[in-house]
């Protein structure tokens, strides 16, 4: 607890800008991604200040609009660290509700989010690694009628063991005008025990994509 | 934080396991289940009905990975056949597996449970859709093991045939499909009963966009991969040379028009040196379940037929 303390001092004490937005602000984003499912994705974010980022995001799958109940809503903290001349490194925790129906059960699965990025600093845009971890440690589930046909015994509650998913992406980004900016990002994710997913799992998709356009307000 | 650690291991370690949840135990953790070990010690959820002295019927489900729940009314052959329903190793109530013990085994697995149950005579296959294939296969590699064969639309038997069904197409926007994707990003499939249940939220969804209700126990997904990866890889053939066999295979279909319908299995039907096709008609690839009276006579006039 103490060192995390002297780690968090320590961090406020060397800031850098999350990205390359300078000073407080807040943003609004709304975009597609890639991830699993393709998705849309609302996003706001506040930046109090430069090295400190708060952000939420809400996404749905594009193909199943139909039915609204299929959502996803994510709340995540950034952190930013300088590492060498005009580069830094960002650290992100966050926890999220991904909820889905479909036609064999209802999932509230509730995952955690740790991710890193180092990257250069650029005055207009910004391109940098990231690495991450989605871990779910426990969902709620509910079959519908149709899956206890199949399995009358099964019961709703709160399962444990949900797995998760490492990420690997490059992630850019380019103003462009005073208030409004592009932003993306590209890679691929494995399972947490590392595994590519393959036949006949390979429904899932083992890339990821995300795009992004963002308005700006500075504070 | 320490306290808030063990809370969190606490709450944790009162959220249920999927075995048993939403997904069933299988032979291994359920000792009412009916099972035989195979020659590797492999356990298979497995019923036989019958006199000891009947002819044997080996009941060959589909899939890949699916399991003998719908294929259950077969046991009506009883009292002329002794009837063996079995989940292929993997599958359904069966031992739970990776695919790399799986796929290798698959036929060896059919000539194992013949010998066991029919160790003198040999016996008769019935495979219905990809048990169609493995019926096959098993025919293929001992020819002198098999007297009759009974098809119920039998998936392709060369990779020509496979890839003219068009069972692997898809749309993008298929409802199964954006359903699993939306649900992995809540859970991964890199454990079985996991896999088991997103195979099985993408099966029924797609079961259901065609109008029909689930009828399995557990889909096992590493028992899919395992065929597709051994029996079923690319280029694969499991009829070639029984164009010279002499043993009847009769091959049922629910009729036409439908990608594995009659038209498809006329044309399957010319590999063998003795087959005959028949119809159950207007019921499609699902006949077991929408015509299992029909589909029953079907099979015993297919294995008594002169």
């Amino acid at each position: 607890m103490n060192s995390l303390a002297i780690l968090l001092w320590s961090a406020t004490a060397h800031a850098a800008p999350v990205d390359w937005t300078d000073g407080p602000h807040h943003f609004v984003e709304a975009g597609a991604q890639v991830e699993h499912a393709t998705n849309l994705v609302v996003s706001s974010g506040w930046q109090p200040a430069e090295h400190t980022r708060f952000s939420a995001s809400w996404s749905t799958p594009v193909f199943l609009l139909e039915r609204p109940v299929n959502h996803a809503l994510h709340l995540s903290a950034d952190r930013a660290w300088p590492v060498a001349d005009r580069w830094q490194t960002t650290g992100r925790v966050g926890a999220g509700v991904h909820h889905s129906s479909t036609t064999a059960m209802v999932s509230t699965a509730l995952p955690l989010h740790l991710s890193g990025t180092i990257g250069p600093r650029l005055d207009r845009g910004l391109v940098r690694l990231r690495a991450g971890l989605s871990w779910t440690p426990t969902a709620h589930l509910k079959p519908t009628d149709v899956w206890l046909q199949a399995v009358p015994d099964a019961v709703a509650g709160w399962y444990r063991g949900m797995g998760g998913w490492w990420d690997v992406a490059l992630e850019g980004g380019r103003r462009l005008g005073e208030n409004w900016a592009l932003v993306g990002s590209a890679g691929m994710h494995l399972t947490m025990r590392g595994r590519v997913p393959m036949p006949p799992d390979d429904f899932v998709v083992p890339w990821t994509a995300d795009l992004r356009l963002r308005r700006v307000w500075t504070d | 934080m320490d306290c808030r650690l063990i809370a969190l291991a606490v709450g944790l370690s009162g959220c249920q396991q999927l075995e048993g949840g939403m997904v069933p135990l299988t032979v291994v953790d359920d000792p009412s289940l009916p099972r035989m070990a195979l020659d590797d010690g492999t356990l298979v959820h497995l019923r036989v009905v019958g006199p000891d002295d009947a002819p044997v019927v080996m009941v060959l489900h589909g899939g890949p990975g699916a399991d003998h729940r719908e294929l259950e009314f077969l046991a009506d052959l009883a009292p002329d056949f002794r009837v063996v329903l079995w989940d292929q190793r993997g599958a359904g109530l069966s031992e739970r597996l990776d695919a790399d013990v799986v796929g290798p085994a698959l036929v060896d697995d059919v000539l194992h449970v013949a010998d066991h149950f029919s160790p003198h005579q040999p016996v008769h296959l019935l495979g219905y859709s990809w048990g169609g294939i493995l019926a096959t296969a098993a025919a293929q590699a001992a020819p002198e093991r098999v007297d009759r064969m009974v098809l119920i639309e039998p998936g392709g038997l060369n990779q020509e045939m496979f890839d003219r069904s068009g069972v692997t197409s898809f749309s993008l926007a298929a409802d199964w499909l954006n359903e699993a994707q939306w649900t992995y990003g809540g859970l991964s499939p890199d454990d079985h009963a996991r896999m088991d249940l997103m195979f099985g939220v993408a099966f029924v969804a797609d079961e259901q966009d065609r109008g029909v209700d689930p009828l399995f126990w557990r889909y096992g997904v590493a028992s899919f991969q395992g065929a597709m990866e051994s029996v079923l890889s690319e280029g694969y053939d499991v009829v070639s040379g029984l164009s010279t066999a002499d043993h009847p295979v009769r091959i049922i279909t629910g009729g036409s028009p439908h990608p594995l319908g009659t038209d498809f299995q006329e044309q399957q039907a010319r590999f063998f040196g003795n087959a005959s096709v028949v119809e159950v008609p207007g019921e499609g690839h699902g006949l077991v379940r929408t015509a299992p009276g029909a589909t029953l006579a079907a099979v015993r006039a297919g294995l008594t037929d002169e």
